[in-house]
């Protein structure tokens, strides 16, 4: 039976979109009060929050940004079309993203009025203001540098090889060492492996006491594989938010450094910035940190020393763009009136196209144009890989490998996600959805067969007079214990905790039948 | 769901300089509310203004990832595209900042550019063909064609599951009493039927054109019935500043409010507006002090 929910593609582009800052999200969400004022001093981040909140909220906020009286609840409702009668809570609902961001407090009595208002963060108001005006002094937006003809400068071409290069090589090494014959892998800073082990993505599984836990015999955890499927954005911002709590865990707050996360968001690729904004010493430490994940790139000096100036990569120029597929969609079209006054995330540009490689037939065959090993890899974890060329791989969907995938803890969701994402250009020329309906329905399908079977510790009684048989079965229903029952066998199976009074009702019966 | 905001604005030399006199007092009129009666009618000289929509213009950038804007200027007898210049002509000599997102940057710059180079044209041409009307129709026709070029590439690119970018043209014409006697010479030349063609091209392609008139009641301007016909019948919003400063604030409500909201019908809509605006305390604009405010001043001194 076909369950319309399966082949909803539109639904499973809305999963895929909105869980992009998923991680970021969830984090902030734990946040209090004084980590917003320190992370609202630095007017991108408010640029970066108020792009993450529903657009609601966001057009909201514009209206009132420039406004020095706290909103009324009154005003809202008329900006909202609403009726003036309406109750508060539907207002308060709108607003509510923001109220988690701290931008607004929840919605209060005025004093001596009627009527609700809510006053707006004023060190994000100013944030905010300052961003629009370009009056701000933090130089939160990165400060340049300029260059001298001596320094190093990398091409944009450069800086996004550098960056894929290094973060794929960081994901190879956990493909590889999941797999039974790895291929040669580079290793990773020892700073990127405690991160991915404290992430719970590798473990070293031969010492299960998790003490004397080695960051060389690591191999990747069924967390790790699902990290691996996600798109690249969600991918960083679920290792940045882990930097991010690993910098908390050691009692040291992380509002400079997500402060400088949001800043490297909204840098422009090939432009070189100074180091001297970032004073804090875990900001520093972190912009070292990222070079090994690739975000940016810090040309070594001759004599061999970090240059005092630094690149974004592509990674951290699109972390804040949204929807990445859609930016790169929009930069691909090159018109003339396109160039230089838009907010599209800069540079996502070739490295997105190389990602759309792969078409899927209603056969469940699969054709990958790729010659990437990483991708490769990925791709060998749930398909059958038959043909290998230079620049195609060829293979089927197949039970035992989408089942052996799913033992490692990959769900169908995220199988038909990559799925989705990879497709070739050429998959789009046909009506949607994109995946072919039935091959979505049989991913689900075999997802759902590994709970085909249930294990539950019972306890079995058996019957020989089918009127006790019958007596039992009622009793153990009123008690809620009852597991299975088999009329043909007279047996009956009962939970556990339940198994005492059972008993004793039978022996209760039989003493009745017998003194009968 | 990233949108293009398409803006012309009027930059008739004759216009502006109605609308940068101090306006004489005015008896105090009964029938505004205390809050708007408290603020007074004040004049708006072009770097006013312009200020204030590069602000505007920067909210827009930043309410969404893939915003863009297109910027043309229309003066008398000609309308020409402020920004984004042509690749050809394009010269960035401002250097990046670290206080200043780079779109904005790139945007403030632009269309500063853009408005320089449309000056230097209005001081060369001393006086000459100044009666003539602002060339609305042919930057309307820009207008739509721009977006027909834009709109077209994108969407063959784009997945079928998004639909198509959402796309507003928004008119600032600030039409001044002798102007509009000349705009009434504009029908004698068919400059009625292109017009009248632009706005069902725009109707026909779900375009809303919103219309902001600058100058007051008070200046003894007729308003531009066209134009309301023009957002009537494309479901946009026509608005007639009051004279009282929040430049910005109406911008934001007449572009804001019918394109992140779901649509209804106009009454309530333009309830919702005149209520807010009416509610709303005078901007404070001193707050927006761009750094190139002086050079703005030097500008203006250099055109006519």
């Amino acid at each position: 039976m076909v369950q319309p929910n399966f082949s909803n593609p539109r639904k499973a582009q809305a999963e895929l979109s909105s869980s992009s800052t998923a991680a970021l999200d969830a984090f902030l969400d734990t946040q209090h009060q004084s980590y917003y004022e320190e992370i609202y001093k630095s007017e991108a981040a408010c640029l970066c929050i108020l792009r993450q909140l529903p657009e609601i909220c966001r057009y909201i906020i514009l209206h009132f940004i420039w406004s020095h009286q706290p909103v009324k609840s009154s005003d809202l409702k008329a900006l909202l079309r609403m009726d003036q009668f309406s109750p508060l809570s539907q207002v308060a609902n709108d607003i509510q993203p923001a109220i988690k961001r701290k931008i607004f407090q929840p919605l209060e009595l005025q004093q001596g009025k009627r009527g609700h208002h809510t006053p707006m963060n004023d060190v994000f108001k100013r944030g905010l203001r300052n961003a629009l005006t370009g009056s701000g002094t933090s130089n939160s937006f990165g400060l340049p540098y300029p260059l001298s003809p001596t320094d190093e400068y990398p091409s944009e071409s450069q800086l996004i090889q550098f960056g894929d290069r290094t973060w794929e090589s960081i994901l190879k090494y956990m493909v590889s060492s999941g797999l039974d014959r790895g291929f040669p892998v580079a290793r990773p800073e020892t700073s990127v492996l405690r991160l991915l082990h404290s992430s719970g993505l590798m473990a070293d599984l031969s010492e299960s006491n998790g003490r004397q836990q080695s960051l060389d015999r690591m191999t990747i955890t069924s967390q790790g594989f699902q990290f691996l499927l996600e798109d690249r954005q969600t991918q960083l911002w679920q290792i940045l938010v882990f930097y991010l709590t690993s910098i908390e865990s050691r009692g040291i707050s992380s509002a400079p450094v997500l402060s400088l996360f949001f800043s490297l968001g909204c840098m422009q690729i090939t432009q070189s910035y100074s180091l001297s904004t970032f004073s804090n010493p875990t900001q520093l430490q972190a912009l070292d940190d990222l070079q090994s994940y690739g975000l940016i790139y810090r040309p070594a000096t001759p004599s061999g020393a970090k240059a005092d100036y630094f690149f974004p990569t592509h990674l951290s120029t699109s972390l804040c763009s949204g929807n990445s597929a859609l930016s790169a969609a929009l930069n691909t079209t090159e018109i003339d009136t396109s160039h230089g006054g838009t907010g599209t995330g800069v540079g996502m540009g070739s490295g997105e196209d190389d990602k759309k490689f792969l078409i899927l037939e209603t056969n469940y065959k699969i054709y990958a144009y790729t010659n990437n090993e990483l991708e490769i890899a990925i791709l060998n974890l749930f398909m059958d890989i038959k043909v290998q060329y230079r620049n195609l791989v060829v293979g089927k969907l197949d039970r035992a490998h989408v089942k052996a995938a799913m033992e490692k803890g990959i769900s169908a969701y995220q199988i038909i996600a990559y799925l989705q994402s990879h497709a070739h250009p050429q998959m789009y020329s046909s009506p949607p959805p994109i995946l072919h309906t039935t091959i979505v329905d049989q991913l689900h399908l075999w997802d759902k067969e590994r709970n085909r079977l249930r294990t539950e510790e019972s306890e079995m009684f058996e019957f020989f007079s089918k009127d006790l048989y019958e007596d039992t079965e009622a009793e153990a229903k009123r008690y809620d214990g009852l597991l299975l029952a088999v009329p043909k066998d007279k047996l009956l199976f009962v939970n556990p905790s339940v198994k005492d009074a059972i008993k004793d009702f039978v022996k209760g019966q039989q003493r009745q039948l017998r003194g009968m | 769901m990233p949108s293009l905001l398409i803006l012309i604005v009027d930059l008739h030399p004759l216009s502006w300089s109605l609308l940068s006199i101090p306006p004489s007092p005015q008896p105090s009129d009964p029938t505004l509310s205390p809050i708007i009666a408290k603020s007074l009618p004040s004049s708006l000289t072009l770097e006013e203004f312009i200020t204030q929509l590069l602000v505007f213009l920067n909210a827009h950038l930043a309410s969404q990832w893939g915003n863009r804007v297109v910027v043309y200027g229309v003066s008398a007898g000609k309308s020409r595209l402020l920004f984004p210049a042509p690749s050809t002509t394009r010269d960035d000599t401002n250097t990046p900042s670290g206080n200043v997102y780079e779109p904005f940057r790139l945007l403030d710059s632009g269309l500063e550019q853009g408005l320089r180079g449309m000056m230097s044209e209005e001081g060369v041409r001393e006086g000459k063909g100044l009666n003539e009307p602002p060339a609305l129709v042919a930057a309307m026709t820009k207008a739509l064609c721009c977006e027909l070029t834009l709109i077209f590439p994108l969407t063959s690119h784009i997945p079928s599951s998004i639909s198509p970018l959402e796309i507003s043209l928004i008119n600032f014409p600030s039409l001044a009493s002798s102007l509009s006697l000349l705009f009434h010479s504009i029908l004698t030349k068919g400059g009625y039927v292109g017009l009248m063609n632009c706005v069902f091209a725009a109707q026909k392609g779900k375009i809303p054109i919103d219309v902001l008139t600058l100058p007051p009641s008070y200046t003894q301007t007729s308003p531009p019935i066209f134009l309301q016909q023009a957002a009537h019948l494309t479901g946009g919003m026509y608005w007639r500043w009051n004279g009282r400063g929040g430049v910005l604030q109406y911008l934001h409500v007449s572009y804001n409010l019918h394109h992140n909201l779901p649509s209804s019908s106009s009454p309530m809509h333009n309830a919702a507006c005149s209520y807010l605006l009416h509610h709303f305390p005078p901007l404070v604009s001193h707050y927006i002090s761009f750094h190139r405010k002086e050079e703005w001043q030097t500008e203006r001194s250099e055109s006519p």
